[in-house]
């Protein structure tokens, strides 16, 4: 099958939706599909073989934050050669609301589209009042897909309509096989995210630290992820700061040995998740999750069956939860078992076939995806060119 | 005699210059009033132009979406959030606009050139 997708967000900039569709490519590849991923990205930026470039993004102020879109005639131009070059028997379109590439592409292009919605935003007035803009371009796609239920709720509260759900992938394997390493292991609690982005909750697992290494001696707290250090320990009392160590930035590979050594995952964040690929990546290395009780994430450890949960914010509680686990081997071994298990459905080879079943869904008997010659304002302006 | 007389005259002076400056303080303030509301109402129409425009589709939907939502924010922002608002309309159109084929093609639909000249006066 030929295969486009449209990623809406800047190939250079790290981001959850960008690795979703690297990996997402890749295993698409891997099964003998031919695939072109259109996506933002400044010049010099080496990109993998089927990406294309649509050019850089711009930053422009957008819902209360500076936003990097592509928008204009020249980005259309260029999803409308990358159509027509591609000839593609299916289109994929990433956050097709977001006022970028996906929004191009869907008004731009006509066939065979699917689109996946990632985020869960409150409604917002401006969206509403917008929608009439967005109406024409959403309702050429064939089939929509929410990455999770609470990415579902979002969409058919604001758009109408239904989707299928299909998780994010995590490869398991890269994670199940990792070589754990020795000094990351012994009573270690890990937390990988931004440290000074009080969202990923690190300030709640401070707060909770002093009772945890009270009542366990031996534990110790190991940290990935981008921010001030000195900052992060400074409410935390002098003795207790050398039990707690940093490792900045990590790759992939270390981040999967961190995960294979800890014996509890937390991930203590208060907000703004739509997903929680990270709890999914410590299941599958075979870590004890210990997550705030997010919608989210509640999803993602099966409503608690996988995983533990703690009520959001509740530095006490979390420290409860972490002393209890820590203390009792054999609820951890039963968790890691439960989450090693649970974790298959997010694995490639699932979510890849069930993202292929959607495609077949959408060709079967429909013609190839081509430009849409019938884009009214082009054509009354005289400026329809191809 | 000759003091009382000073005295008297000094009044008069300080009484003329307090009454000539409470005269142009108040000459400020209604031209301060007029100053704002011309700016309010050329704010207002800058918003409006611009939320016509996004609506029209003439502009690609992203860029009318960007353009719109920030006019949006502009015409229902509070007064004292009313300054980052109108300046992120500015910065929204001045990067829609960025691409001098998206103005031109403004200027070719039809009523686009006095669309044009009423924001150009801004």
């Amino acid at each position: 099958m030929r295969i486009g997708i449209v990623c809406p967000y800047s190939w250079d900039v790290p981001g959850g939706v960008q690795f979703h569709i690297r990996d997402l490519a890749d295993h698409l590849i891997r099964r003998g599909h031919q695939v072109s991923v259109l996506a933002p990205a400044d010049d010099e930026t080496p990109l993998p073989p089927y990406v294309v470039s649509a050019g850089r993004a711009v930053p422009v102020p957008y819902n209360g934050s500076v936003a990097r879109l592509n928008f204009g005639f020249l980005s259309a131009a260029r999803v409308r050669r990358w159509l027509h070059d591609g000839a593609f028997d299916v289109i994929h379109i990433h956050e097709p609301t977001s006022p970028s590439l996906g929004l191009l592409a869907c008004w731009a292009a006509q066939g065979p589209i699917v689109a996946t919605f990632h985020t869960s935003n409150p409604r917002s007035r401006a969206m509403i009042a917008a929608y009439p803009i967005l109406q024409p371009a959403l309702e050429k796609i064939s089939a929509r897909i929410a990455v999770s239920e609470y990415a579902r709720r979002t969409l058919v509260e604001h758009l109408g309509g239904d989707a299928v759900v299909i998780p994010n992938g995590v490869d398991v394997d890269f994670f199940a096989d990792a070589e754990p390493k020795e000094e990351w292991q012994g009573e270690t609690i890990g937390f990988i995210g931004r440290i000074d982005e009080p969202r990923k909750g690190l300030p709640v697992l401070m707060r909770a630290l002093p009772k945890i290494f009270e009542a366990r001696p031996g534990a110790r707290l190991l940290i990935a992820g981008r921010g001030d250090e000195k900052e992060a320990v400074a409410d935390l009392p002098a003795p207790l700061r050398e039990r707690v160590e940093f490792l900045g930035m990590v790759s992939d590979e270390d981040k999967a040995r961190l995960l294979r050594s800890v014996d509890v995952y937390i991930a203590p964040n208060t907000g703004g998740e739509s997903f929680g690929i990270i709890l999914v990546e410590a299941m599958s290395a075979g870590a004890a999750v210990l997550a705030s009780d997010l919608d989210a994430f509640a999803q993602v450890l099966d409503g608690g069956a996988a995983g533990e949960l703690f009520a959001n914010e509740d530095a006490a509680a979390l420290a409860a939860a972490a002393v209890r686990l820590l203390g009792n081997e054999r609820r951890l071994a039963e968790l890691r078992e439960r989450g090693s298990r649970h974790v298959r459905r997010f694995d490639w080879s699932t979510v890849g076939a069930d993202i292929l079943a959607v495609y077949e869904t959408v060709t079967d008997g429909a013609a190839s995806v081509a430009a849409d010659d019938r884009t009214r304002l082009w054509t009354r302006l005289g400026l329809a060119r191809d | 005699m000759s003091t009382l007389i000073w005295i008297a005259v000094a009044l008069v002076v300080i009484a003329v210059y307090l009454s000539w400056t409470a005269g142009r303080l108040d000459r400020l303030h209604s031209r301060l009033d007029a100053a704002r509301a011309a700016l309010d109402a050329q704010l207002l129409r800058r918003a409006s132009v611009a939320q016509e425009l996004a609506t029209a589709g003439v502009l690609d939907p992203a860029a009318s979406i960007v353009l719109y939502q920030a006019a949006h924010a502009a015409r229902q922002s509070e007064e004292e959030h009313r300054e980052v608002a109108e300046s992120e309309l500015s910065q929204a159109l001045r990067a829609v606009f960025e691409d001098s084929a998206q103005a031109e093609a403004v200027r070719e639909a039809p009523g686009g050139e006095e669309t044009l000249g009423s924001s150009r006066r801004r």
